[in-house]
């Protein structure tokens, strides 16, 4: 079974808890809690929370992750631009920014991933989400869920367009294009995979016409399976899916239950993946068997439990590590 | 203002106290739970180590020692890299003074300090003698060594300002030497000395800044202290005891004594006998440890303690003194305290994994110690 594991960055801020509050890295709360006066992670002219992230970065890439994901946050650093500070840290894995791509041009878009697919030799991944109606009204817009999704549509197919197809010619609803496309050595870059996620019957139908991977939440590998025949239904073609999951493991089941009243995000879904090492893999082994093909795993503190996802939870999936060895045993 | 550094596991490293073996590196066979991190190409465990230095760095260490074993990558190759990607750390570099011509040492220091910004200091080995000496080709007696390393460090200091410097020593014999410009006149790498005998203590008061020991019972860290003291003042200077120990510290006490325990559980013994049994060779004065307190699998961990401080973080693989801290952040900082108390000047903190813990060191223990100053001032 072939699978990629991706780990989730904080770009909010980040702690041994869940409880924002008790954060002690970045100054996104700096407001609720004096900072460590000793820690030089803060807003320190010198040091700042980028130098945080940076290390979490590397932890992905030297404990053999293929990619991380930065999600979307309210009072969390612009993932793009996020990204782009980091991809010169990590030398293999690739980078999922979640992007809103109603608020954004999408030949601007398409133009920012070139550059970033040239910087990091191909590495990014074109996460769209859609974001909750309140945050819209936030930047100056009154979208509905339906109307994102219908911008996205019209925002893919000018990406792809003006990426594959220049000159490129296009008019939508809400983009127009004449003669766009590439030139000199920006032309030919690698298309980012796109990655897009929703649960409503729009999104749905979008994922199902764009999409090359589909995101889904944990729930349980048996609404992950129903989802998956639905919408390899709607595609008329295998998509390929990522999970988003919240692992909360341990040595022994009871430590993880201790650990999750106050580690684990209070949205962190399936109550399954709190376990002992082996529940936990077995647990997501059940979800790479319901045709998961991407973990996207994320937990507080992300520094340390990517290590230790990596250490302990990893080797216990089938054929994890083994493709390493064997590159070793080639080299 | 008392010195905080952390430690680079260069002889590798594992995941948890609770394994019996190391499973970071490539010093033990590769095996999935081990692959990673970092010893796959691009990326070999050195890029692991230079997260951790990041880690210890951003966690508000001042330093971190780069320690020197037959089988460890070297730390000179090691500090010059890390020196370049980090910010503010200093690196302390070990390092047994006859490996190296003193003038090419200072030469290559110098470098070092202008491409680190003065970030350098030494952890000066003079070397435990018997086999373990000769497997770096070293034959030499015991009180020799450390007049060679006197006389290693007098022209070391002689050239680094630059010259002419002349010296005529039984080891070194050097001619109108002294660093060139731009090399010369460098900050000067603060020294940390390693010794215990009455050669190494007085060796030591004519160019030593800290005298560096492993953690030991406070009775005969006193004692050792005194002499450090009386012998350094003949030569009129000043020189500070530092210690250096490893600290298991976890929100509760019960926490990490559940952590020793899973790790006594979990410990190869018989490899732990065998090892004993190897470092009962050489003529290195030390081994601090009473036998009532050396740790065997049928003792309870809990009664291992002297002075407040455990004897069994050997188990652990903890590397160096085996005595050192185990209990809540506020029973770790309070055990720094007692330290600090008895006029250390620095410290050099380590615990398993290398990584996690310089991270949960540094931003749960060192703002608990009450002798330490803050970086900055809180913001207002």
């Amino acid at each position: 079974m072939s699978f990629e594991v991706f780990w989730q960055l904080p770009p909010n801020g980040d702690g041994r808890s869940a409880d924002k509050a008790t954060w002690t890295r970045g100054d996104h709360q700096a407001a609720r809690r004096p900072q460590n006066p000793f820690a030089r992670h803060g807003g320190d002219e010198t040091y700042t929370y980028f130098d945080h992230l940076v290390q979490i970065v590397r932890a992905a890439d030297l404990a053999g992750y293929d990619g991380v994901f930065i999600p979307q946050t309210d009072e969390g650093e612009e993932p793009l631009v996020t990204a782009g500070a980091l991809a010169r840290d990590a030398r293999r894995i690739r980078f999922a920014p979640e992007l809103p791509a109603h608020f954004l041009s999408a030949v601007y878009t398409a133009k920012i991933a070139t550059s970033f697919q040239r910087l990091s030799g191909g590495r990014l991944i074109l996460n769209l989400v859609t974001q909750d109606p309140a945050v819209n009204t936030w930047h100056g817009y009154d979208w509905s869920e339906d109307e994102q999704v219908a911008r996205h549509d019209e925002f893919l197919t000018v990406f792809k367009g003006f990426w594959n197809d220049g000159p490129y010619t296009f008019e939508g609803q809400y983009y127009e294009v004449l003669n766009g496309g590439f030139a000199g050595p920006l032309k030919g870059q690698p298309q980012p995979e796109i990655w897009l996620s929703g649960t409503s019957e729009a999104a749905l139908e979008l994922n199902a016409k764009h999409a090359d991977v589909h995101v889904v939440e944990a729930s349980s590998p048996e609404a992950v399976a129903e989802r998956i025949q639905v919408l390899d239904a709607l595609a008329g073609r295998k998509l390929k899916y990522a999970l988003r999951a919240e692992p909360t493991a341990r040595y022994t089941e009871g430590e993880a239950k201790a650990a999750a009243v106050h580690a684990r995000s209070p949205q962190a879904g399936d109550e399954a993946l709190v376990g002992d090492y082996e529940q936990v893999a077995r647990r997501l082994t059940q979800y790479l068997d319901a045709g998961v093909s991407t973990l996207v795993l994320g937990a507080r503190p992300h520094l340390e439990e990517a290590y230790r996802t990596a250490q302990h939870v990893l080797p216990r999936l089938p054929g994890w590590g083994v493709a390493q060895l064997a590159q070793i045993a080639a080299e | 203002m008392v010195q905080f550094h952390w430690r680079l596991p260069t002889h590798g490293d594992r995941a948890d106290v609770a394994l019996p073996h190391d499973t970071r590196g490539d010093w033990r066979e590769l095996q999935p739970g081990n692959v990673s991190p970092a010893v796959q190409a691009p990326s070999p465990y050195h890029e692991h180590l230079l997260e951790i230095a990041r880690s210890a760095e951003i966690a508000g260490f001042d330093g971190a020692l780069i320690p020197s074993f037959p089988h460890t990558d070297d730390p000179w190759v090691v500090a010059a890299s890390i020196a370049r990607h980090t910010k503010s750390l200093r690196f302390m570099l070990a390092f047994q003074p006859p490996w190296i011509n003193p003038v090419y040492a200072a030469k290559a220091a110098a470098t070092l300090q202008r491409l680190s910004n003065g970030r350098l200091l030494f952890n000066i080995i003079t070397g435990g003698g018997g086999p373990g000496q000769l497997w770096w080709g070293d034959r030499i007696a015991h009180d020799d060594r450390y007049t060679r390393t006197t006389e290693f460090l007098d022209v070391f200091q002689g050239v680094w300002n630059g010259g002419p410097f002349s010296y005529d020593g039984k080891f070194y014999k050097v001619k109108d030497a002294g660093l060139p410009h731009p090399l010369a006149g460098q900050v000067r790498p603060e020294l940390y000395f390693a010794g215990s005998s009455d050669a190494a203590l007085k060796a030591q008061g004519k160019h030593a800044d800290f005298n560096l020991t492993h953690m030991e019972p406070l009775e005969k860290l006193r004692a050792k202290f005194d002499r450090v003291r009386e012998l350094a003042s003949q030569d009129g200077r000043n020189v500070l005891p530092a210690i250096r120990l490893n600290v298991l510290a976890r929100p509760t006490e019960e926490e990490a004594w559940a952590e020793v325990r899973r790790g006594w559980a979990n410990a190869d013994w018989d490899a732990i006998e065998a090892q004993r049994a190897g470092q009962r060779r050489g003529d290195a004065i030390g081994s601090p440890i009473p036998e009532h307190l050396r740790p065997t699998k049928d003792k309870d961990p809990r009664d291992l303690q002297i002075d407040g401080f455990f004897s069994g973080l050997g188990i652990l693989g903890a590397q160096g003194s085996p005595l050192g801290i185990v209990g809540s952040y506020e029973t770790a900082a309070e055990r720094i305290d007692t330290l600090i108390g008895l006029g250390v000047g620095g410290l050099i903190l380590a615990g398993t994994p290398h990584l996690e813990e310089a991270q949960r060191v540094g931003e749960e223990v060192l703002p608990l110690v009450r002798g330490r100053q803050p970086l900055r001032l809180a913001a207002e």
